[in-house]
């Protein structure tokens, strides 16, 4: 079948998407040849390959449809995140004291990753069914709250502080794409910072705050609390300007979220620059293409994957760089992981799908409240 | 409007790349020796810190460390002249040497290729252990010959020696070779400043602490943190021009602490002695009722503690573990739980008496048998074919032991009031004791009980398992006047805890109790204990059929008592009736305490 998109296609986009892939292939495939690490795989770089092949093919399903029938189901999709979040508490798998995993046969689902899109959606779809009017006011703001805090929530009690996190930069950044006050957004952003001591003492458990405080007071905690982030640093400086091979520091979790220590080290300065370098290629090219629809649905939905992956990219690598709290967020598209993976695939296949439909024409709110003559024009371009 | 924010939000996304950017610039080109660590192309080797000594209550010394010199062969060397070390008999040299061969392996396998030869010349340059346990004239041989001896390294290090050999060896303890957790914790307990954290691992990967011992049992394991004191370091430079490796810098190892006692060894000895002239297997624990220090604590059969230090003495050990001998580790007094029998009417009397069930003069008729409903259950004076006991105070019930009187109160108390007081004695629960210990068994509330389980619970009899130690713990809360006490063998560990009873409950148990052993109806009065200030109880705890012959088999027989300074629990393994086999032990205890 040929794709009837296939030559709209953004290339730097998914050219960029793909170059990220392979470096974290060529990370996980060198560390598993020198063994720094006595991890129990060895095949880590062949697994995250299949899982590649997997992830780019449910892509291409998605990238099948029109993007704008996800709108009709985004909420039934955020529905089923919820349930199954909330399920999450109940049946799922402990590992390292939270309850983030389904165990379905042989592998293991991380539901947070797949809730992350159906969120956006969700949000998306609320925030482009608003007036302007609504947006304009306070009280218009709830409602997309609420739909952001659900599973936040959810996230937040498995306890997955990191991931949960997430969901207030995404929020922020859809309601400042939609169109809120600038005043709003300012003053619910005060409230939490004026809140952030509080949910420090009472909120956060006992090892979630000593992250923080490691990092943020690094000489006031036990060596060992701050091992893993030391190590990771000295990781990354013994790569120097080209890489170099392993220097023997033994950074926990190397391969899923300290994978960028373990390509700052391999490749160096100059490596670690060309994924960031992609990274930043990926996101402009994204931006643009939100920047570009005049589907306010496919903006959001744009804005609010690219505020997620972005999130991620800036709390990673900073944490394997010693600048931003220790927390289990994976690298897009480099960390080891299927459900990363598929989820970052996923978001990737709604972009360029968003991206491939661009036709000049006219938003949504536009044919709703517009003149009769306007909301005749797309017929009339289709039949002719 | 829309548009422009969107070009703002791409903005504020590639903003913090370029933070990240800068970062990496930081770290990995303009400063990346800030981040390197300083020690890293030092080399380090541990001293083994001595153990603290483990004194007896009298200060003398029951385990210390020895000077002994360990062999360490630098491998590159020795290999120029082999056959130096033939003289010296060192048994599986060979074996240990192949070791050595497939660690270094291991160590260079998990470089890259091209570094694997760097490594296997620096290993080879590195004095790894061989032997432990050189006689001092080969020691000396070695370091006035070095010539005659290439590759070869003497290094003095201390070793656990034990004078008492077997006597207290159950308190004492032994030590076990370390295992790799272990090892890592200590260091990371250790904290070294400013010493690199992967030289320390590499140190570890080359097993320089495989042959590190810790305290496996008894005080060895329980004083661990205080007997083992911090190792020390020496921390090698080599010189790149060279090669020449020198030692630069001493972080001396910090000895460990003495630990003291409360045992006196020459009493224990004594006790122990007593215990194994027995025919049965039998165990005695002395402790201070006032303060739960122990003063003995003895089994039958021991074992030699120097036998697990290497070199061990593997035909020893093989036979204190084989499963079919007299198994002399397995500390009886703290991890064996036994049948438990009538002793336990002391609890059952000071519950009916502060439950209101039973004052010191209230009279319950034995005749012989107790009817409860469809069933009836009998005093044992009739398998005896003796008259019944009559109308029985509280006293009288403890001096004659007498089981219809306990049936009574036991079925008024109820199982749940029963265990409570029993755990509230340290019946049933773990005593604390730092040797460690096993809780037993205790039928609590929670489950489905009758009275029927009540009745024989207050007897002692019912699903009761009691290890040694407890009952010197129930024992001493009547001679001490109503407070537990926590039984420790390191002096300082006790902590008392008093318990709700009242002055006259307490005097009508002990006037029981001292009718044991002095009343004509007491149960121990021919045991020769009544030439003794002491009162007690026996116990004689029917353990059933033997499982493999079906015969019955006799109760184990246990005394508990006190004077006034000591609480002693003897237990003798189907000895019979308490007051003939156990009581007569106690006895012989006390006269050495005399």
């Amino acid at each position: 079948m040929i794709l009837p998109f296939v030559g709209k296609v953004n290339v730097p986009l998914a050219g960029s998407a793909l170059a990220l892939v392979g470096f974290g292939l060529y990370a996980l495939w060198v560390h598993d040849q020198g063994g720094t690490c006595t991890c129990t795989f060895y095949d880590a770089a062949r697994k995250q390959f299949v899982w590649a092949g997997v992830a780019a093919a449910l892509m291409l399903v998605v990238m099948l449809v029109h993007y704008r029938h996800t709108r009709p189901a985004a909420y039934g999709l955020y529905a089923a995140a919820v349930v199954a979040l909330g399920l999450l508490l109940v049946f799922g798998r402990y590992t390292r004291g939270a309850r983030g995993w389904f165990a379905l046969g042989p592998v293991n689902v991380q539901p947070a990753e797949l809730a992350k899109i159906a969120v956006v959606l969700a949000l998306a779809r609320w925030l482009s069914g608003m007036t302007a009017r609504d947006l304009s006011r306070a009280g218009g703001l709830a409602a997309p709250a609420a739909i952001a805090v659900l599973p936040m929530g959810l996230i937040l009690v498995q306890p997955d502080l990191g991931n949960a996190m997430l969901f207030v930069p995404v929020l922020g950044a859809m309601l400042f794409v939609a169109g809120a006050r600038m005043k709003h957004l300012a003053v619910a952003l005060a409230v939490m910072l004026a809140a952030a001591p509080f949910a420090y003492r009472f909120g956060l458990k006992e090892y979630q705050r000593n992250r923080l405080t490691s990092f943020l007071w690094p000489e006031r905690v036990p060596r060992e609390l701050s091992y893993q982030q030391t190590q990771s640093e000295r990781a990354c400086a013994s790569g120097g300007t080209w890489g170099s091979e392993s220097s023997g520091y033994y950074v926990p979790d190397r391969h899923t979220d300290f994978i960028a220590s373990l390509i700052a080290e391999e490749t160096g300065f100059v490596g670690a620059s060309f994924l960031l370098l992609f990274f930043a290629i990926f996101f402009a090219q994204a931006v643009w293409i939100a920047a570009q629809t005049r589907d306010p649905y496919g903006r959001l939905v744009v804005v609010g994957l690219v505020a997620f992956l972005a999130m991620q990219v800036f709390v990673n690598v900073g944490m394997a760089t010693g600048v931003a709290p220790i927390t289990g967020l994976t690298l897009p598209f480099v960390s080891y992981g299927g459900s990363s993976l598929v989820a970052c695939f996923l978001a990737l296949g709604l972009i360029l799908n968003v991206s491939s439909r661009w036709a000049p024409g006219f938003s949504e709110r536009d044919i709703d409240a517009g003149h009769h003559a306007i909301r005749d024009l797309p017929t009339k371009l289709l039949a002719s | 409007m829309d548009r422009r924010r969107v070009i703002f939000f791409l903005i504020l996304v590639l903003l913090p790349l370029g933070g990240l950017e800068a970062r990496l610039a930081y770290i990995q080109l303009i400063h990346p020796d800030g981040y390197a660590s300083p020690a890293r192309r030092r080399s380090l080797q541990f001293v083994t810190a001595p153990r603290g000594r483990i004194l007896d209550a009298k200060g003398r010394v029951l385990a210390r460390d020895e000077r002994s010199f360990d062999l360490w062969l630098v491998l590159a060397e020795y290999e120029k002249r082999p056959e130096s070390l033939a003289p010296f008999a060192i048994d599986d040299l060979d074996a240990k040497l192949e070791k050595i061969y497939a660690r270094i392996e291991t160590l260079m396998n998990r470089r890259p290729e091209r570094e694997r030869w760097l490594i296997y010349k620096r290993e080879r340059a590195t004095p790894y252990l061989v032997h432990k346990g050189l006689t001092f004239e080969q020691a000396s041989e070695v370091e006035t010959h070095l010539d005659r001896y290439p590759g070869c390294v003497v290094r003095e290090v201390p070793r656990r020696t034990y004078p008492y050999a077997t006597t207290g060896a159950l308190i004492v303890g032994t030590l076990g070779r370390v295992r790799p957790e272990e090892a890592r914790r200590a260091i990371e307990d250790a904290a070294f400043e400013d010493v690199d954290e992967d030289a320390l691992r590499l140190l570890v990967a080359r097993g320089a602490l495989d042959e590190e011992l810790v305290g496996r049992t008894g005080v060895e394991r329980a004083a661990q943190d205080r007997l083992r004191g911090r190792p020390g370091l020496i921390i090698g430079e080599r010189d790149p021009a060279t090669g020449e490796q020198s030692w630069v810098e001493l972080v001396p190892p910090r000895p460990g602490e003495d630990v003291e006692l409360t045992v006196d060894i020459e009493f224990q000895k004594e006790v122990e002695a007593i215990v194994a002239s027995m025919q049965t297997r039998t165990t005695a624990v002395v402790i201070h009722p006032q303060t739960g220090e122990v003063r003995a604590l003895a089994n039958d059969r021991s074992f030699d503690p120097n036998h697990f230090v290497p070199p061990t003495d593997v035909a020893s050990l093989r036979a204190y573990l084989d499963p079919d001998g007299p198994q002399p580790l397995l500390n009886r007094a703290t991890h064996g739980a036994f049948p438990f029998g009538s002793i336990f009417k002391i609890v059952s009397s000071v519950a009916a008496l502060e439950e209101g069930k039973a004052t010191p003069g209230r009279l319950i008729e034995c005749r012989g048998q107790f009817l409860a409903g469809s069933n009836h259950t009998r005093c044992w004076t009739v398998k005896k074919q003796l008259p019944p006991h009559g109308p029985l105070t509280v006293a009288g019930a403890l001096e004659r032991s007498c089981n219809c009187y306990f049936y009574q109160v036991g079925q008024e108390l109820g199982v749940e009031t029963l265990s409570r007081w029993a755990e509230a004695f340290g019946v049933g629960v773990k005593s604390g004791i730092e040797l460690g210990d096993v809780a037993g068994q205790l039928p609590r509330s929670g489950r489905r009980t009758t009275d029927s389980d009540a009745r024989f619970l207050a007897i002692g009899q019912a699903e009761l398992t009691v290890t040694p130690v407890q009952v010197s713990r129930l024992i001493s809360v009547v001679a001490n006047g109503g407070v537990r006490v926590t039984p420790h063998v390191v002096r300082g560990n006790g902590s008392n805890e008093p318990l709700p009873i009242r002055k006259e409950t307490l005097a009508a148990v002990r006037e029981g109790l001292h009718a044991v052993t002095h009343g004509e109806h007491g149960t121990a009065h021919t045991s020769g204990l009544a030439t003794y200030d002491v009162s007690g109880k026996t116990s004689s705890a029917q353990t059933g059929r033997d499982p493999v012959t079906g015969e019955d088999r006799e109760s184990h027989a246990w005394f508990a008592g006190y004077t006034k300074d000591v609480a002693v629990v003897v237990l003798v393994e189907f000895g019979g009736g308490g007051g003939l086999a156990a009581a007569p032990v106690a006895a012989k205890i006390l006269e050495k305490l005399k």
